[in-house]
């Protein structure tokens, strides 16, 4: 096996691509992210690892635009994450340019991970090291849509979805409590999600929500800090009437 | 931006700037400025100049909530100017003593729209070759938006046969 994983281009005796599932290690260490489809609305969450005290937070965004109507969100290695935002956004307009048309979400996700796929078949590069969670309305039709990307360069898409961190759980609670939503019930389920692995509270949290007339809109710390409070409360709610009918038990 | 010239260097190279200063928009969190867009513009014209040159001629007018309303004057051969007015083509020569007789710099909209009216009229009477309808367009803190037409042929729905 040590001679199978140097080089990326080699495939091991049992067909592994071993730099592929290295770099999907690096994307499990990354931080906790979520999407959530609803049928007007979609949520991006994404963990934000305790800020250093003298850094300015503002500088660090984790969910960005990559057009007027597709926002984008990753985990695993940030500085290719940079690079592949980067290009996304350029084909982005090169889009707009050539064929007078805004991207569909299905375009930009599939060359994305067509990027992705390319450094996984090329001599002397490794892997981009994230997966990424896109969202966006489709510019004709007006439909959401959820996608994400890995290192491999699959792709395909979801109705709800985590990656990074911890995401099998994520993945499990969504799996468990997903219904179709809209508006800020779909908030609150991205951010419950979110909740099962990371601390709660705003700063520990970054959340972004798409619709269709107003697009990416960052959610303020305040604005997290409340709908936080206001799960809590709801699951608080949920502990004591499942506890009030074994007391009269007694 | 208002551009005149070839037609299809027109198209294209108008649209090229539109793109990349959206494009600038989304990766650096902030619109261009006016003065950077026009700066950008001048030199996309000037580094093609000596090889494949673009025939357009460019007044890009913005508005920066800083510094307020700019307009600025580009010709093909990559000249940058900041003026407070400007016009290009035949007509030019017209308009440019019109505004040089009526313009303030303190003048309201309505003001300034009466001394496009007057360029247009003098435009139509002093031209052999006038283009026959005219689009008026502001660019205020609120954006760019079209604000009149003036046209001389208007689209008549022609009867059937």
């Amino acid at each position: 096996m040590a001679r199978y994983d140097r080089a990326i281009t080699v495939f091991s005796p049992d067909g592994h691509l071993f730099q592929v599932e290295y770099a999907l290690e690096a994307v499990r260490k990354g931080n906790a992210a979520v999407g959530v489809r609803g049928t007007d609305t979609i949520v991006l969450a994404v963990e934000k690892k305790s800020t250093p005290k003298l850094q300015d937070s503002r500088s660090v965004r984790k969910i960005v635009n990559l057009d007027d109507h597709i926002a984008l969100a990753c985990a695993g290695l940030k500085a290719d994450a940079r690079v592949l935002i980067n290009r996304a956004r350029i084909e982005c307009q090169s889009h707009k340019l050539t064929i007078e048309d805004p991207v569909t979400v299905e375009y930009i996700t599939r060359y994305i991970a067509g990027l992705q796929q390319k450094y996984t078949q090329s001599g002397g590069v490794r892997p981009f090291g994230l997966s990424t969670l896109i969202i966006g309305f489709d510019p004709h039709t007006g439909i959401p849509s959820l996608y994400q990307t890995d290192p491999s360069g699959t792709f395909s898409a979801w109705k709800a979805n985590a990656t990074g961190r911890n995401s099998n759980s994520i993945r499990e609670f969504l799996e468990k409590n997903y219904k179709e939503t809209s508006g800020q019930e779909t908030l609150k389920l991205a951010i419950r999600a979110l909740l099962e692995v990371v601390e709660s509270g705003g700063k520990n949290i970054e959340v972004a929500v798409m619709t269709k007339d107003h697009g990416l809109r960052q959610l303020e710390e305040d604005e997290i800090d409340a709908i936080v409070a206001e799960i809590e409360a709801e699951k608080a709610a949920a502990e004591a009437a499942k506890k009030s009918p074994s007391t009269k038990e007694t | 931006m208002g551009a005149s010239g070839e037609t299809g260097d027109r198209a294209q190279f108008t649209e090229y700037i539109q793109k990349n200063v959206a494009l600038y928009q989304f990766r650096n969190g902030i619109p261009l400025t006016t003065a950077a867009a026009a700066n950008f513009t001048r030199g996309e014209l000037a580094t093609a100049l000596r090889k494949n040159p673009y025939m357009v001629n460019i007044i890009l007018a913005g508005y920066d909530k800083e510094t307020g309303p700019s307009l600025y004057f580009i010709d093909y051969i990559a000249s940058l100017h900041k003026v407070d007015k400007a016009a290009f083509g035949y007509g030019s020569y017209f308009a440019l003593s019109m505004m040089d007789r009526h313009y303030r710099h303190d003048m309201t909209v309505e003001e300034a729209i009466a001394l496009v009216d007057k360029c247009i009229m003098e435009i139509r009477s002093r031209l052999v070759v006038a283009p026959p309808n005219f689009l008026i367009k502001i660019v205020d803190k609120d954006g760019a938006r079209e604000y009149a037409w003036r046209e001389s042929i208007k689209d008549t729905p022609v009867s059937a046969a």
